[in-house]
C-alpha cells in the first residue's frame, strides 16, 4: 500500500527539521521554504507538472534548477531528493509540516480569524494578546478573513480548536433550544 | 413593606456584572471522506475511543478508529447532509442512551429516541452503551428457572436466570415465535422484557409489538428497533442500547429477559463498517474483532450476587443459519459463548412438529441446577426416550413385523412428539406442563388414539383445574411433585372418563 501524503510529509519535514535544528540554520531554512511555497502558490500547476508526466525529463531538470537558485544547501538538497524520488506533488505538505514544527519549537500558533467586518489595529493587537494568554504561545500570527454571515463576534480556529464567539451560531443554538 | 429600589438594583448590577457572554470553545476536526455511514476527519487529536462527535448539522457520530492522520467515524443519522470539509466537533461525552422504568411500553430506536408516535419519553438517567460485564466476584450460579412456557423447552433445555440461551435455525423456523411466547410469559412473573429488533421489516416489528400489545405483554416490555432501513451504525449499536436498558432494571435487582433478534444482521452490519472503514477482513469477510463483539455483549448476561441486588438479565441471541449449517463462522462463534442452544429444525417444522425443536441438538448448559425438582421427576428420561424413538422410527420404516416391545415403545415415541406440541402464543404452567408429562411418564396417554392426544391434553388441563387446583398449586408452590398418590388417582380418573372420538361416534350413532 502507498503511503499518503501525510506520512509522506510528515517523515521528510521531521527528518529535515531535525537536520537544520543541530546546525542552527532552523530559522534561515523557515524563510527559504516559505519563500519556495509562495512560488508553488502563484504559480498553479508547478506541482502537478513536475510530478506529472506530461512534460519531458529535460524540462523539469530545467525547472527544478531554477527552483534551487539561491538555495542553501539543505533546501537545494530537499527540492533534488524530492524530484529523484518523485514526491514534488508532496512538497507544499511538506513545508506545512516543517512550519508546524517551527511553531512548535518557537511557541508560535497560527490562527484563522474570521470577523463580520474588519478588524482595527487595536482589536487586532488585543485578539493576539488574548490568544497568546489562552494558548501559552509566545507569537500569534493572525490569519484573517471577513465573512459578514456570522452577524458579529468573531470565531477563531486554532490548534485544532475552535473558539466561537460569533453570533449567527449563538441564534442557532437558541432556535435548537427554543424547537426543543 | 415597600419595596427598595436601591437594594434590588444593587442585586441586579452584581448579577449583570457576572453574566458574560460565555465563548464555546472546541476541538474541532475537518471531515475527508464521507461514505456509506462512515466518515474520516482530520484533526480531532484527542478522540477517545467511542466518543460521540457531533457533525456542523446535528448528526453524531462515534468515533471508531483512532489512527495516526485521521479519525474513522460512523455516522449515527442521515448521513446524506454531511460533505467533505465540513466541521466535526468532539462532545467528551461517551455514546449515552437513555435508561429507566420510563421506557417500558415504549418502541425506541437505537438511540432511545421514540419511534410509536407516543411523544416524548422523560427520563432523568442516561447510560453508556458500552460497559464492561460484571466480574467474578459479582456474580451468583444460575438457580432461579426463566419458565418460557413452551413444555418441549421447560422440559428438555430448561432455562434460568442470567443464562444465554441461542435460538437457532434457518428461516421461518419459528425463532421469533419462541422469543415472543417466553416475553407473553413472563406476565405477571416479576420480569422486565427487553425485545431488540436488528435489521428487521418495519412491517415485522410492527406485527410483533401488535402481538405483545394484544397478549397485555407490551407493559412490561421495552423495545429497540433498527429496521432494514437503518444505516449499519444503528444497526451495529442496537443489542448494546438494549443491554445497557436491561442493566439499569438488573442493577436495580430486577429480573430481565432481553431478546436479540437477530445477531447474524448484527455481524452483517459489522462487516460492513468495518469493510468501509478499510479493517481488513478476515473469514467470509468478518473482521477479526467480531467473536469480541458478541462475547462482550452475551458476557453482559448475569445473575448478580446478593451483594448487587441479586437482580438478573437473561439473554435469548438468535441466529439465523443457511440451510441448517450450524458450522458457518458466526453461528459456531455464538454457540461457543452461550450457555446452550435450541435447535429448530426446518424439516420438523413442516413436518408439523411445532415449535420444531431439534431434541439431540438442543442444550442447555447451566439450565438443570434451574429447573424445579418436579418436572426434573417427570422429563428426566425425555431425551432419551425421544432419541432412542427417532433410531427406532427410521428404523421400522422398512419393516412391519415388529415384536410388542417395540411396537409399544414407537406408540410412546409417537405420543410423545404429539404430546410436545404446542400452538402458537400458549404458553402454559409449570404445573400444567408438569401434569402433562406426569400422565405421559406413566403411561397413560398410550392407551389414546394420536389423533386425540391433543384434546387429551387440553381437557386434562381443564379438569385438573376445575377438580383439583390444589394440585396444580402445591406443584406451583413447592416445586415438587404432591407427596401420596393424589395427583396419580386424579388423572387415572380423568383418564378412564375421558371419551376418544372413537367413542364419542358409537354413541353418537346409537
Amino acid at each position: 500500500m502507498s503511503l499518503d501524503k501525510k506520512t509522506v510529509a510528515r517523515r521528510y519535514a521531521r527528518a529535515l527539521f531535525e537536520l537544520v535544528d543541530a546546525d542552527n540554520e532552523v530559522d534561515q531554512t523557515y524563510q527559504e521554504l516559505i519563500a519556495l511555497r509562495q512560488v508553488f502558490e502563484d504559480n498553479e500547476g508547478l506541482e502537478s507538472a513536475l510530478a506529472g508526466v506530461q512534460m519531458s525529463l529535460d524540462d523539469k531538470k530545467a525547472l527544478v534548477s531554477d527552483l534551487q537558485q539561491g538555495a542553501s544547501q539543505y533546501v537545494k538538497n530537499l527540492i533534488q531528493m524530492l524530484f529523484d524520488y518523485g514526491r514534488m506533488d508532496c512538497m507544499v505538505a511538506i513545508i506545512d509540516e516543517f512550519e508546524r514544527r517551527y511553531d512548535a519549537k518557537n511557541k508560535r500558533i497560527h490562527a484563522d480569524v474570521v470577523t463580520a467586518i474588519q478588524l482595527d489595529k487595536q482589536q487586532r493587537d488585543q485578539l493576539s494578546a488574548n490568544l497568546a494568554k489562552r494558548f501559552g504561545a509566545n507569537e500569534v500570527v493572525l490569519n484573517e478573513s471577513v465573512d459578514p454571515e456570522i452577524l458579529g463576534g468573531v470565531i477563531v480556529h486554532a490548534d485544532h480548536k475552535t473558539l466561537d464567539g460569533s453570533l449567527s451560531s449563538k441564534i442557532k443554538q437558541i432556535r435548537r433550544l427554543l424547537v426543543r | 413593606m415597600s419595596i427598595k429600589t436601591e437594594e434590588i438594583s444593587s442585586l441586579i448590577k452584581k448579577q449583570l456584572a457576572n453574566y458574560q457572554n460565555q465563548v464555546s470553545v472546541e476541538e474541532t476536526g475537518t471531515v475527508t471522506y464521507v461514505g456509506d455511514g462512515v466518515a474520516r476527519a482530520d484533526g480531532l487529536e484527542n478522540a477517545m475511543a467511542g466518543e460521540l462527535l457531533e457533525f456542523s448539522n446535528g448528526v453524531y457520530g462515534m468515533a471508531q478508529n483512532l489512527e495516526s492522520n485521521d479519525v474513522g467515524i460512523v455516522i449515527l443519522g442521515d448521513f446524506s447532509g454531511i460533505r467533505e470539509g465540513d466541521t466535526v466537533k468532539r462532545t467528551g461525552r461517551i455514546m449515552e442512551v437513555p435508561v429507566g422504568d420510563e421506557l417500558l411500553g415504549r418502541v425506541v430506536d437505537p438511540l432511545g429516541r421514540p419511534l410509536d408516535g407516543l411523544g416524548e419519553i422523560k427520563t432523568t438517567k442516561t447510560s453508556p452503551i458500552e460497559r464492561k460485564a460484571p466480574g467474578v466476584m459479582e456474580r451468583k450460579s444460575v438457580s432461579v428457572p426463566l419458565q418460557t412456557g413452551i413444555k418441549v423447552i421447560d422440559a428438555l433445555v430448561p432455562i434460568g436466570r442470567g443464562q444465554r440461551e441461542l435460538i437457532i435455525g434457518d428461516r421461518k423456523t419459528g425463532k421469533t415465535a419462541i422469543a415472543l411466547d417466553t416475553i407473553i410469559n413472563q406476565k405477571d412473573q416479576n420480569v422486565i422484557c427487553i425485545y431488540v429488533a436488528i435489521g428487521q421489516k418495519e412491517s415485522t416489528v410492527k406485527a410483533n409489538v401488535e402481538t405483545l400489545r394484544r397478549y397485555g405483554a407490551l407493559d412490561y416490555t421495552i423495545v429497540v428497533s433498527a429496521s432494514a432501513s437503518n444505516p449499519a451504525p444503528m444497526l451495529y449499536i442496537a443489542p448494546y442500547t438494549g443491554a445497557a436498558m436491561g442493566e439499569e432494571f438488573m442493577f436495580g435487582g430486577k429480573d430481565v429477559l432481553i431478546v436479540y433478534d437477530d445477531l447474524s444482521k448484527q455481524a452483517d452490519a459489522y462487516r460492513e463498517l468495518s469493510l468501509i472503514l478499510r479493517r481488513p477482513p478476515g473469514r467470509e469477510a468478518y473482521p477479526g474483532d467480531i467473536f469480541y463483539t458478541h462475547s462482550r455483549l452475551l458476557e453482559r448476561a448475569a445473575r448478580l450476587s446478593d451483594d448487587l441486588g441479586g437482580g438478573s438479565m437473561t439473554a435469548l441471541p438468535i441466529i439465523q443459519t443457511q440451510a441448517g449449517d450450524v458450522s458457518a463462522y458466526i453461528p459456531t462463534n455464538v454457540i461457543s459463548i452461550t450457555d446452550g442452544q435450541i435447535f429448530l429444525d426446518s424439516d420438523e417444522f413442516y413436518a408439523g412438529q411445532r415449535p420444531a425443536i431439534d431434541a439431540g441438538t438442543s442444550v442447555s448448559r447451566v439450565g438443570g441446577d434451574a429447573q424445579v425438582k418436579a418436572m426434573k421427576k417427570v422429563a428426566g428420561t425425555l431425551r432419551l426416550d425421544i432419541a432412542s424413538y427417532n433410531e427406532l422410527a427410521s428404523f421400522a420404516q422398512f419393516g412391519s413385523d415388529l415384536d410388542e416391545a417395540t411396537q409399544a415403545k414407537l406408540s410412546r415415541g409417537q405420543r410423545t412428539m404429539e404430546v410436545l406440541k404446542q400452538g402458537l402464543h400458549e404458553p402454559q404452567t409449570v404445573s400444567q406442563q408438569v401434569v402433562t408429562l406426569y400422565a405421559l411418564s406413566k403411561g397413560f396417554i398410550d392407551k389414546i388414539p394420536l389423533d386425540d392426544v391433543q384434546r387429551y391434553e387440553s381437557e386434562l388441563a381443564a379438569y385438573m383445574h376445575a377438580n383439583h387446583q390444589d394440585l396444580y398449586d402445591s406443584i406451583q408452590k413447592s416445586g415438587k411433585l404432591p407427596e401420596g398418590d393424589g395427583l396419580h388417582n386424579a388423572v387415572a380418573d380423568f383418564t378412564k372418563s375421558f371419551q376418544t372420538s372413537d367413542d364419542k361416534k358409537k354413541a353418537t350413532q346409537k
